[in-house]
């Protein structure tokens, strides 16, 4: 079994339990950070503590000095990245031996660009994936060496996918790594540019609800897509923004001819609004710039049945 | 067509790679004309050298470009041939007894898993304990047949079901005659309200297991829950005149049902073979099957795995256990349980058919899989 020596690129949580494994069988060389990701340094940096495994924190116009001097000083043998923000320069990825791959918490070819886990919840995809493939000068588009697959579940946050996805990442990771040390060519597959989708990070549209277009599970997988980084889907009702944290879908509500987005009752704690098609959802948790609160609060600040939430921008 | 097959080899299971290859050879002779099929296969031992089973899934799938691969290895070494089988794109069937199961049950797209079931039929033997005891049950086990997720399956699913395990023995001794159960035996005389044992043992710790526990004074109060090897024939070889306990579980096949499929699979393995079929030439048979189904239904492309997949799962397949039934939602071919039962001092083993058990099986492909594991790498029995 041959030496791994991993130079890992990351700006996120999505890399803490490959990074974590890497460190227990001394696979770690060296960890890069970008210098704007501050809680990713701090996270990293305990996790690491007492190792001796250094953390270099980069810029985009430092990167790829930092990175060729890291990748001889510390005899790296393998390159990863896993949520990085910048591009690496072709003259850097081809340096290691054994290649550089780019985890991507996506679907590849469907789901590229820079937040897939976003992109797949807020589709109401039922599965979600990671892909491991090589790293082309173009972002996402390297073969494929590896793709993974896991359910979505119905109470599944973004938060919640991103943990699971990471584990999943993790277990991926592994196997790379143990056929790197193996010594075998690592075999890929091109991907398919007919399925390519590229999408772009997600802008304040991406977020909001649309009371007159999306049905009650298209809520509900945006408001999970957006919980907790962004504090729910945001909407808007009597002038005030206001972010759904939590709703559930009710299979059996009478909200009459209520037109959609119209709060129609406050139930267990909820509120229950009326969405197109003569659904209702039932909100359970909101934020609002006073904090979180349980939706059956919210008469608390002055709502009412029969308020209707509207459509930011309009 | 082209087929590479890397086959296992037992010290304990010696039978296991004649049983597999002629099953699949006496199955697929059958065939006639334009479905012929060319074998290329590959020993991969135990199947727990990591970079042995890779290096020969590499040369099938790559040098010798098989059109179909089928690997009797076990699911942590196959987690290592991910990149081979996501760059082949080739129909790949995973075969083994099934005594593991995935930590993630979505499927790669172009792989099926062919096995005995064994896991799932132990959780299923686990929901039967509480039921008919009182909730309490002590785990029994081998050190060896513990290493895989079948002994998790039964006691998740008993513990799931209001069980609550008082004890759990695991047995790490060499199957002679100093085999013993002093420790179990101690417990259950220290705890008279255990009654219930759940059982996994493979067919030799099996026979000991029960020649012992038979001399056990309040044997006659005790109700097994046992794994499928413990059903084997070889297991239950000091049966005649019957055990003074009662045993449950069930088989993934009776080899004595009267199915026009079941007794073809046995007058022509038998006059292939000159041998008596097992567990393992049924495997072997069993593939002989889907293979033939890959040959009649997608002779246009019979090298895409993921339209393979999709094809059989919508094609009604029948072998020796009955349906074949390609679940597509985790790849697994499922066929119908044997519920089996040993009435104390009877001798006689009765046996029914269960049906395919499919709600049991949806539950059990949903089953969330909580904190860290461990286990062998090699296929359970190959050792």
């Amino acid at each position: 079994m041959e030496a791994v020596k991993v130079i890992l690129l990351c700006g996120s949580r999505f890399a803490i339990p490959a990074l974590r494994e890497m460190y227990f069988f001394q696979q770690l060389a060296a960890v890069v950070i970008p210098r704007h990701c501050k809680e990713m340094i701090e996270e990293t940096r305990e996790a690491l503590t007492g190792s001796g495994i250094p953390v270099l924190l980069v810029g985009k116009d430092d990167l790829a000095d930092q990175l060729n001097d890291a990748i001889k000083k510390y005899s790296v043998n393998i390159g990863l990245i896993a949520t990085f923000s910048y591009l690496i320069p072709s003259s850097v990825y081809s340096l290691p031996a054994k290649g550089f791959f780019n985890v991507h918490p996506g679907p590849l070819p469907e789901y590229r660009g820079p937040d897939p886990i976003f992109r797949q919840m807020k589709n109401g995809e039922s599965l979600a994936g990671v892909t491991i493939h090589k790293l082309t000068e173009e972002m996402d588009t390297g073969s494929i060496v590896m793709k993974e697959m896991i359910r979505i579940e119905k109470e599944d946050t973004y938060g919640l996918l991103s943990a699971k996805l990471a584990q999943t990442a993790a277990g991926m990771i592994r196997s790379l790594l143990k056929l790197a040390g193996f010594g075998m060519a690592i075999p890929s597959r091109p991907q398919d540019e007919s399925k390519a989708v590229y999408h772009k990070r997600q802008g304040a549209k991406d977020i909001s609800i649309d009371w007159n277009a999306m049905d009650a599970d298209s809520v509900i997988s945006l408001i999970n897509a957006c919980n907790p980084w962004n504090k729910g889907a945001v909407t808007k009702i009597n002038n005030k923004i206001i972010r759904l944290v939590e709703a559930v879908k009710l299979t059996h509500a009478d909200t009459g001819d209520a037109a959609a987005g119209t709060i129609t009752g406050f139930a267990e704690n909820g509120m229950v609004v009326s969405m197109i098609r003569g659904e209702a959802i039932r909100v359970n948790i909101v934020y609002t710039d006073e904090g979180f609160f349980p939706a059956g609060r919210l008469g608390g600040f002055g709502l009412r049945v029969g308020n209707q939430f509207e459509i930011i921008g309009e | 067509m082209n087929i590479g097959i890397l086959y296992p080899r037992s010290k304990t299971h010696p039978g296991i790679t004649s049983d597999f290859l002629d099953g699949i050879k006496a199955c697929v002779k059958l065939q006639q004309g334009d479905n012929e099929f060319t074998l290329f296969s590959e020993s991969v031992g135990i199947g727990g050298t990591e970079k042995e089973v890779y290096e020969k899934a590499e040369k099938l799938l790559m040098i010798d470009d098989v059109d179909i691969l089928v690997a009797y290895i076990d699911l942590r070494v196959m987690a290592l041939l991910e990149p081979l089988i996501y760059a082949s794109a080739k129909p790949v069937i995973i075969v083994n007894p099934g005594a593991n199961y995935p930590y993630n049950w979505v499927p790669q797209p172009n792989t099926m898993f062919l096995t005995l079931q064994h896991a799932f039929l132990c959780s299923v033997t686990g929901t039967l304990a509480p039921a008919t005891e009182q909730g309490r049950a002590a785990m029994a086990s081998t050190f060896y047949d513990c290493g895989y997720l079948h002994t998790a399956a039964m006691v998740k699913s008993f513990v799931n079901n209001g069980g609550m395990i008082s004890f759990n023995y695991i047995n790490n001794q060499l199957y002679n005659a100093d085999f013993h159960t002093r420790e179990l035996f101690d417990f259950l005389i220290s705890d008279q309200s255990t009654h219930s044992l759940l059982c996994v043992f493979d067919e030799l710790p099996a026979s000991l297991f029960y020649d012992r526990l038979n001399a056990f004074e309040d044997a006659a109060n005790l109700h097994l829950y046992v794994s499928p090897m413990m059903l084997q024939q070889k297991a239950l070889e000091k049966l005649p005149g019957g055990f003074k306990f009662t045993i449950d579980g069930y088989l993934p096949w009776d080899i004595s049902s009267p199915a026009e499929d079941n007794l073809s699979f046995i007058n022509d393995y038998k006059q292939h073979t000159k041998r008596d079929p097992g567990i393992f030439s049924l495997l072997g048979w069993e593939t002989g099957i889907v293979l033939q189904q890959v040959a009649l239904n997608c002779k246009e492309n019979f090298r895409d795995g993921a339209k393979v997949v999709e094809t059989l799962a919508n094609t009604e397949i029948y072998g020796p256990r009955g349906e074949l039934r390609l679940d597509p939602s985790t790849h697994y071919f499922i066929s119908p349980a044997v519920r089996c039962s040993i009435k104390n001092n009877s001798g006689k083993m009765e046996m029914t058919n269960a049906g395919l058990l499919q709600e049991e099986w949806k539950a059990f492909a949903r089953m969330p899989i909580e904190g860290a594991g461990s286990g062998w790498t090699n296929t359970y029995l190959c050792y």
